[in-house]
């Protein structure tokens, strides 16, 4: 996966966590927090999922923005 | 080595023992591996410290960090780990890790293993947060340790992601006991038990219900939900807002939680959260203060997600999850004081010899330069102590022009890299690294004692250049670059000084200079042995036993590697011997050898294991050579059908790969040899051409081998001249280095043709003379081989012998006849091996002097079916009655 990315998680992540990854910005759509990033290669990506995992966020779906 | 990382977490005082958890785990004690896979902050460490505290297991604990992805380091620790239960535990396996060339995950789990089953208790091995290892060396080790493992250890995998190992297979043979999320998280009881049972904190039911809800059991979130609700007057309240909110849980507590901390406290945290690892000095040198161990226990006291790391309260660590969110607090806070928190941490750990830590710390806060130094510093020691993952780590990490600027970087960096198949990417560095040092020996202004480590390092360049063309097969470069190495370091580095020799010698056996060969790897042998680096005094061994071989000098190289399997099964590392396939062509050497002496037994025997050892793994050569002589050796033990087999395999690897040439030659000479001997002249011609043997053209050392054969082509066609034309060039080469194998077969070849033309005269000489070779090294094999052709010029050499006009000894030709009447006797048992296996019983129980009733009742089978049988058993051995039947049985050990 490369390019933008979309990252969809369960409750409000702070948006202060805005750009603890490389570029990363985050928003808040209904209950979800959306991830935003765009993605240099796969190991990005595994950083990000295992930032995520390690703060024990549900995972809800990830999307590429790419056409 | 960090012995906090041994540390097995202490229960902290509001634990909650889950004795319905505890079950399940105690189902592990009758198992081999308990995996705990669950998010962080799940309480795994706790539950399992808990249970095997409560149930006083003995336990080897490993936690695991992101500096273990080495496998040498791995293994040390889990060496170390298990010296809390056994004192001087895997010393063997910990000296065989110091080395820049490491053993296999197979052979190093072999090791262990043997060790473990000596030690008399149950145990667990817990290996905590394995989900930072990604180096599939690691894996692979771990995978074969657990499907070796001995009944008397348990082991116990914490990890946030599902490791690579084959847990179906361990799933479906009942060795695996799992738990996961859905079980680790509290209940709506626990969370009752933790809150009104241990903190008194008076929540009803519904309260307890919704909090479990929102919480959805996960511990960390409850533990710091507790800290929020500590002395608040306004519970019911607080778990109402908190139920109603839909932030990140921990963003909101984490507020909640600082909000109640006095602001010193507060500021402790955020500022120690930079730290990995933290303790008292290193916080007071950090944050400029004097009291950091009373506000460390204090912190521990109240649960502040602090965890200490050892007994005595020296070293704490943060909870994982807890300090990233600090730190993500801090980071958005203020950057620069990251970076300072992050210099100050670099000089602390300098200063107090914490190498590793510096680096890390100067890279974060964003001055690589300092790292490299420190890295400059260590990273000899580094890579004599086998951390090539950590070498390779920084190596990568670091910007390449600043590994380039630091030539010792650059030359362990590219040394590690060769060594893991990445020449083209150690190629810039290795060149980097020797422009800078010649330069630098220019410079006039240097002192004495500069341009001496200057000296001694341009050296090792040198060898680790000599090293990198040992891949690219070029013999000429390793040379001129063994020269400089020898000139510029001394015997005060023994390593390198035997590395440079061990080189040098490859080189001139790649070169095909055998004896140059065999001085420089003796020189080798010599230093390798003051470095006392087991790795390269066996390849040493090696290499010197196979160049004695070459030179025929069987005896020699025999007792080389002979003497070299004692030195390591006396050093305990015979299960190496078993399962590194390096040791093949050892083991392939030894049975070459004991072939030509025709002691077919042990040939075989050790032929066998050499085959083993090289299924799985192993270079094409080593594959090759050892088919090569597997095949060679049944040909020798009269096993015709499984020589053919071996034969083919040998097509197959030849065909598929490309193989040296020395051994592509010994390939063509082994099967154009058999060709020529089961006197098939159309199929050894078409094969000789194919492989592009043309006696016209000069003829190289290595295809040398198969032009003897050629010659006896030649014969059989009638070419006599040629033949003897050919037979001449090759002796000439064959004397001009000794070879006594090849000028024992080429005197064979001038008996055979001289019988062929009449002049029995000289054609006995050339035997006589073939045999006088022989004696030194009792090399019979080939005189075996010919015999069909040479059977009556021997009954003439034996006459000659009884005259004692002749140098052989009695004793060899003693030994020749006996090994050619054993054959006969063998070619014999070949006949009845048309017997059926039923036959065989039928005869065993013949011996036993059953009658053909008895015979039939024995068997299952019908009268009239035995009666059969012994009809053909009569004919097949061509006897008459019983008795001949089992005496003819006896002789051909039927019975």
């Amino acid at each position: 996966m490369k390019g933008k990315t979309r990252i969809k998680i369960q409750d409000h992540l702070d948006t202060k966590w805005t750009d603890c990854f490389d570029g990363m910005e985050v928003m808040h759509e209904g209950g979800f927090t959306i991830l935003t990033v765009q993605l240099k290669d796969e190991s990005h990506l595994h950083g990000i999922l295992n930032w995520i995992r390690d703060l024990n966020l549900p995972i809800i779906s990830i999307n590429s923005c790419e056409e | 080595m960090l012995l906090t990382k041994l540390h097995r977490p202490p229960a902290g005082n509001n634990i909650v023992h889950r004795s319905a958890l505890f079950e399940q785990l105690n189902l592990g004690l009758e198992r081999k591996l308990i995996l705990i896979s669950a998010p962080a902050g799940f309480g795994k460490s706790m539950l399992v410290s808990d249970w095997s505290l409560q149930h006083i297991i003995p336990t080897a604990w490993f936690s695991i960090d992101n500096g273990d992805n080495d496998f040498a380091s791995f293994v040390n620790y889990i060496c170390a780990a298990i010296q809390t239960i056994k004192k001087d535990f895997g010393l063997k396996t910990v000296a065989l890790l110091q080395s820049p060339n490491l053993p296999s995950a197979e052979s190093v789990s072999a090791l262990l293993i043997n060790e473990i089953i000596e030690i008399p208790k149950q145990f667990l091995l817990v290996l905590d947060d394995f989900h930072v290892i990604r180096n599939p060396e690691i894996v692979k080790f771990t995978a074969h340790f657990l499907e070796r493992l001995p009944a008397n250890i348990h082991v116990v995998i914490l990890t946030r992601s599902d490791p690579a190992l084959p847990l179906a297979r361990l799933r479906s043979q009942q060795q695996l006991v799992e738990l996961r999320a859905l079980d680790l998280g509290f209940s709506a009881n626990d969370i009752h038990y933790l809150f009104n049972k241990k903190l008194k904190l008076k929540l009803s039911s519904e309260e307890v219900i919704s909090l479990h809800a929102k919480t959805e059991g996960w511990i960390a979130g409850l533990q710091l939900l507790a800290l929020s609700l500590q002395g608040r007057e306004d519970i019911s309240q607080f778990v109402r807002d908190f139920k109603g909110d839909n932030r990140y849980i921990m963003d909101y507590l984490l507020e909640e939680v600082l909000k109640i901390q006095t602001e010193d406290v507060k500021e402790f945290l955020l500022q120690t959260a930079v730290l990995e690892q933290l303790s008292a000095p290193l916080c007071n040198s950090l944050l400029n203060r004097n009291d950091s161990q009373a506000i460390l226990e204090a912190l521990e006291q109240n649960n502040m997600f602090i965890i200490p790391l050892d007994s005595e309260r020296k070293w704490y660590r943060y909870h994982h999850l807890f300090a990233r969110l600090l730190k993500q607090r801090l980071s958005v806070r203020d950057k620069e004081a990251v970076t300072e928190l992050h210099k100050k941490a670099a000089d602390w750990f300098k200063n107090n010899a914490f190498p590793f830590a510096a680096i890390e710390h100067s890279l974060e806060a964003g001055n690589p330069e300092k790292s490299a130094a420190y890295l400059g510093e260590i990273i000899e020691k580094m890579w004599e102590g086998g951390n090539h993952s950590a070498i390779m780590k920084y190596g990568d990490l670091l910007p390449a022009d600043l590994v380039k600027k630091n030539a010792t970087l650059s030359l362990f960096y590219s040394w590690t890299l060769i060594a893991s198949g990445q020449v083209q990417k150690a190629a810039p560095f290795l060149i980097a690294a020797e422009e800078n040092v010649r330069e630098r020996l220019k410079d006039p202004t240097a002192t004495e004692e500069e341009v001496c480590g200057d000296k001694k390092l341009f050296g090792k360049i040198a060898v680790a250049l000599g090293y990198k063309y040992t891949f690219l097969g070029n013999p000429e470069k390793i040379f001129s670059y063994c020269k400089i190495a020898m000139e510029n370091l001394s015997e005060d580095d023994p390593l390198w000084f035997s590395w440079g020799w061990y080189l040098t010698g490859m080189a001139q056996q790649a070169a095909e200079n055998i004896l140059e060969s065999i001085e420089a790897q003796k020189k080798a042998m010599e230093y390798g042995k003051k470095a006392g680096n087991n790795y390269l005094i066996t390849s040493i061994a090696i290499s010197l036993a196979y160049s004695e071989t070459r030179l025929g000098l069987f005896k020699l190289s025999h007792k080389r590697c002979a003497n070299l399997l004692q030195l390591l099964q006396e050093q305990g590392y015979s299960e190496m011997l078993k399962s590194e396939w390096s040791f093949a062509v050892l083991y392939g050497n030894m049975a070459a050898i004991e072939y030509f002496w025709a002691d077919l037994d042990n040939a075989l025997e050790n032929i066998q294991k050499a085959y083993s050892l090289c299924q799985t793994e192993a270079d094409v050569t080593t594959k090759a050579i050892v088919v090569l002589v597997y095949c060679l050796v049944l040909h020798g033990r009269g096993d015709m059908a499984a020589s053919e087999m071996k034969l083919k395999e040998l097509d197959e690897v030849v065909k598929a790969n490309a193989v040296n040439p020395n051994l592509k030659a010994m390939y063509v000479a082994l099967k154009g040899g058999m060709l020529v001997l089961l006197n098939q002249p159309e199929k050894a011609r078409s094969f000789f051409e194919t492989n592009g043997l043309d006696p016209d053209k000069k003829i190289t050392y290595a295809d040398e081998h198969g032009y003897v054969a050629y010659a006896l082509l030649l014969v059989s066609e009638h070419k006599v001249e040629q033949a003897f034309t050919l037979l001449a060039r090759l002796y000439e080469m064959a004397a001009a280095q000794n070879r006594v194998e090849r000028i024992i077969e080429i005197k064979i070849i001038y008996a055979v043709i001289y019988k062929f033309t009449g002049e029995k005269e000289k054609a006995v000489l050339n035997l006589v003379q073939s045999l006088e070779y022989a004696a030194d090294n009792e090399i019979i094999m080939n005189h075996v081989n010919y015999l069909a052709l040479i059977n009556d010029l021997l009954l003439e050499v034996y006459k000659v012998q009884k005259t004692g006009k002749t140098k052989i000894p009695d004793s060899l030709l003693r030994k020749l006849k006996l090994t050619i009447a054993k054959r006969e006797k063998q070619a014999k048992v070949i006949i009845p091996e048309n017997l059926s296996s039923r036959e065989v019983d039928t005869l065993q129980l013949i011996a036993l002097e059953l009658s053909n009733q008895e015979i039939a009742d024995k068997l299952f089978v019908s009268l009239n079916t035995v009666k059969t049988h012994v009809k053909n058993i009569y004919a097949k051995l061509e006897v008459d009655n019983r008795k001949k039947a089992i005496e003819k049985g006896k002789a051909l050990q039927l019975i």
